[in-house]
């Protein structure tokens, strides 16, 4: 296809993603005042923002599903074992 | 976008249009007779951009080439959003050959073609397609609609559209996640019943084997049975003829008159009801009854025989020593082969023998001797003494031997007594052992009287003891033709179910090739099923990793639908968020013109979630619904609404300066009202710059940046003027 200019919503993100920041930026404060948000309503808000930016449903939720696995506390737990592995100090303790 | 220039050949009314010097901020009054054109250069705009009209739609668009022509062309040069000044030239022949151009005029770029390419440009560089446009940039000389809650113009200005496709995809997600879970259990379920079936594989296939096993060996069985029963179907008659032969001969007691007789009959009885229970079916209860009644007969029969083999065995030992002493056997150890008279018999023999001989050689010696005495005393010239010597010597001699031969003699005469006494006990011993032989084939009354009057031994007092436990009715000749002739009768009664079985015969042989063709069958299925089973058997392994993989993806599904579920509440809620915003805009944007629109009888609108519009009465202090409005002030709620939705639209495209076209948004305007609007719109920095406000005319010229006068002429510009 041939160019025939730039077009400003390429450059721009589009307006829907602002308007959702602005409505997850307000919740989260509105939220914050009390409770933190859970960690799946801050996954749905995820999904909903990577549809937004055009994925498919199903692609965004198993694109955060994978990214909260690999954040998991067992993960996090083994990540956190190496490291600790890791910092042995060398007498045989763990520093 | 700005209008920068507009021409069109042939197009409406038109057959030739060019606008030009349009100002890019201002307010463009078109303004002349009915029927003079004015609309035709909004539709003009609208067709250039999206190839059909307000009223025609892409399916009448070939009414919009000027009555005459071939071919209509409009050409239109707009300042995108982007800054950058457009050209797009859109025609159409009668013949309905559609076509389009677009150039970037301030960029050094190649013409864009194709009708596809240039509608999906024109909206990437307005931020719109037609029915955001016609909802918003243009506004139509028919009455408005103010009911916009499903408008898809307004869903898409406000983003809902949007957001409500992402609703829906979630909620066809979670659809397509929950069938797919679903189809995960109903595998889950059929892999586990696998695995079940998989892990009992072994069982199963012994226990299938065992079954076919048990089926071939049934099988075997009956294929016995036929052929038993195919045998039984003549063995059977011919048994029943040579039974009732024997039962014949049995009434006429023709073969029953000796010990043999009868075990002949014995075992030729046993033999053949051996071979018929055997080959026949099972009888009834009656038939049975009289089948048991000739073999409890033949039964007692044989218990009456065996006692009387006793006495022939008793006999035997006695018979035995008779052989011995007859020199017909030595095999026993218990006679004593010395009180033989063969070998008494054949030592008198041999004595008489020698006894001759050697009474013939002392004769011999004795004339011998004699006769050479007298020859030498004869011829020899013997002194008297010595001759006399020699005579009494050879006379001794010869008297010796005659009386030698005198007294052989006398022994052989007596041996040969002895000799006759010796044969005839072996003649006695023989006779006796004749009869002994000859017993089995006596008539069993006389065998019996045999021993009864046996003399010498035990067997009388044995025979009587037989006689009168067992031989009744054997024991004479009449009460066994008495027995016989029972038993033949008994005899002849059985042969009737027997008879009749030929008939059961035939009957279980129908009965066995059923039984056979069903077992075959069904060996058949249990193998085929057996094969079955090797074919589909899976190790459990296999499917344990397959259900393992199954519930994981089982598993991540359900968490799609957890989270999609959360994010339909978070989307709907967002929803409503946008709804608020967009409605409290609108509301805010359409509140600022209103009082000039409306001579300040009404200062503000309310517009609800679900765009229910209701507007604020001074004169009423209070809400008013839009309906108990007159036709007039609802119209000016209309463009108060059209012109807040283009700020709207404006805002979320980045426009800055935007064209919007007003056909006769004044209808119902007086003098006063319609100047108050447009110094509203003039002055009022949030609403559209370049205006374009068509009318039939307007009392004050003055109030607008340029003025488009339209004529019933085909060809424009007759008159065009900028202020």
């Amino acid at each position: 296809m041939t160019n025939t200019g730039s077009s400003a919503t390429e450059e721009k993100k589009p307006p829907l993603q602002g308007l959702f920041e602005e409505y997850s930026t307000q919740k989260q404060q509105h939220i914050s005042t009390k409770d933190s948000i859970s960690p799946d309503n801050q996954a749905a808000l995820e999904i909903i923002s990577q549809c937004i930016s055009g994925k498919k449903a199903i692609e965004a939720a198993l694109t955060i599903i994978e990214l909260r696995k690999n954040k998991s506390p067992a993960n996090n737990q083994e990540h956190s074992e190496n490291k600790d592995q890791n910092s042995d100090n060398g007498n045989g303790e763990l520093s | 976008m700005i209008i920068k220039k507009l021409s069109a050949n042939n197009f409406l009314k038109y057959s030739s249009l060019t606008l030009d010097n349009v100002p890019e901020n201002g307010i463009i009054a078109v303004c002349g007779d009915n029927e003079s054109g004015k609309s035709a250069i909004g539709e003009a705009v609208c067709f250039a951009l999206f190839g059909r009209t307000y009223t025609l739609t892409a399916e009448k668009i070939l009414k919009s080439i000027n009555w005459g022509s071939d071919k209509t062309t409009v050409t239109l040069e707009f300042k995108a959003n982007n800054n950058n000044t457009y050209r797009i030239n859109r025609y159409i022949s009668d013949e309905g050959y559609l076509g389009a151009e677009l150039l970037c005029t301030d960029e050094n770029s190649e013409i864009l073609s194709g009708i596809e390419n240039i509608n999906n440009k024109i909206i990437d560089l307005l931020g719109f397609d037609f029915s955001s446009f016609i909802e918003s940039y243009y506004l139509p000389q028919a009455e408005l609609n103010l009911h916009y809650d499903n408008n898809n113009a307004i869903r898409k200005i406000s983003e809902l559209e949007k957001v409500d496709a992402i609703a829906a995809d979630i909620d066809k997600t979670i659809k397509e996640s929950n069938e797919l879970a679903e189809k995960l259990g109903e595998n889950l379920k059929n892999l586990e019943y696998k695995l079940k079936k998989s892990k009992g594989f072994k069982e199963r296939i012994k226990k299938l084997s065992d079954n076919i096993g048990d089926m071939e060996r049934t099988l075997d069985i009956i294929d016995k049975r036929r052929i038993e029963l195919n045998d039984a179907k003549t063995i059977i008659p011919k048994n029943i003829e040579e039974i009732k032969d024997y039962a014949s001969d049995l009434r006429s007691h023709i073969k029953i008159n000796s010990y043999s007789n009868w075990l002949h009959m014995l075992e030729f009885l046993r033999e053949k009801y051996d071979a018929i229970d055997r080959l026949q079916p099972e009888q009834n209860d009656n038939e049975n009854d009289i089948l048991e009644e000739v073999r409890d007969k033949i039964h007692d029969l044989e218990t009456r025989l065996i006692k009387f083999e006793e006495l022939f065995e008793s006999v035997s030992d006695y018979r035995e020593k008779l052989a011995v002493m007859l020199g017909e056997s030595c095999s026993s150890a218990k006679t004593d082969t010395t009180e033989s008279p063969l070998e008494a018999r054949n030592q008198l023999k041999h004595q008489i023998k020698n006894g001759r001989k050697n009474t013939l050689i002392s004769m011999l010696f004795f004339i011998g001797i004699s006769t050479g005495t007298i020859l030498l005393l004869t011829l020899a010239s013997f002194p008297v003494f010595t001759g006399f010597i020699y005579s009494i010597i050879g006379t001794a001699v010869s008297l010796t031997f005659l009386y030698n031969a005198h007294r052989l003699r006398l022994k052989y005469f007596t041996d040969k007594e002895q000799l006759e006494l010796v044969e005839l006990r072996i003649k006695e011993i023989q006779r006796r052992a004749d009869e002994i032989d000859s017993l089995i084939e006596k008539p069993l009354g006389d065998a019996i009287a045999f021993f009864r009057n046996f003399e010498g031994n035990d067997f009388a007092e044995m025979a009587e003891h037989y006689l009168n436990k067992y031989a009744t009715p054997l024991s004479d000749n009449a009460q066994i033709r008495n027995y016989c002739k029972e038993l033949a009768i008994c005899i002849r009664q059985s042969l009737e179910p027997i008879n009749n079985s030929l008939v059961l015969i035939e009957k279980e042989q129908e009965e066995l090739r059923h039984k056979k063709i069903s077992l075959s069958k069904k060996r058949a299925d249990l193998k085929e099923e057996l094969e079955q089973e090797k074919l589909e058997h899976i190790e459990p392994e296999i499917l344990e990793e397959e259900i393992n993989k199954d519930n994981q993806t089982r598993n991540k599904h359900y968490e799609i639908i957890r989270l999609l579920n959360i994010a339909t509440t978070e989307i709907a809620a967002f929803s409503a968020h946008l709804r608020f915003k967009f409605s409290k805009a609108i509301t805010a944007s359409a509140s600022e013109i209103l009082p000039a629109l409306t001579d300040n009888n009404y200062q503000s609108l309310k517009i609800g979630h679900n765009f229910d519009t209701k507007v604020f009465s001074e004169k009423k202090s209070d809400f008013m619904e839009i309906e108990e409005l007159s036709s007039g002030s609802r119209r000016q709620m209309a463009i108060a609404l059209r012109l807040a939705l283009c700020n709207a639209l404006s805002e979320k495209t980045g426009a800055e300066v935007q064209y919007i076209f007003l056909d006769e948004p004044f209808a119902f305007f007086d003098s006063s009202r319609v100047k108050s609007t447009i110094d509203s719109l003039k002055n009022n920095n949030a609403l559209p710059s370049q205006i374009f406000v068509v009318s039939q005319q307007f009392e004050d010229e003055t109030l607008f940046d340029m003025i488009i006068k339209c004529h019933n002429s085909d060809i424009w510009p007759p008159h065009q003027s900028s202020i």
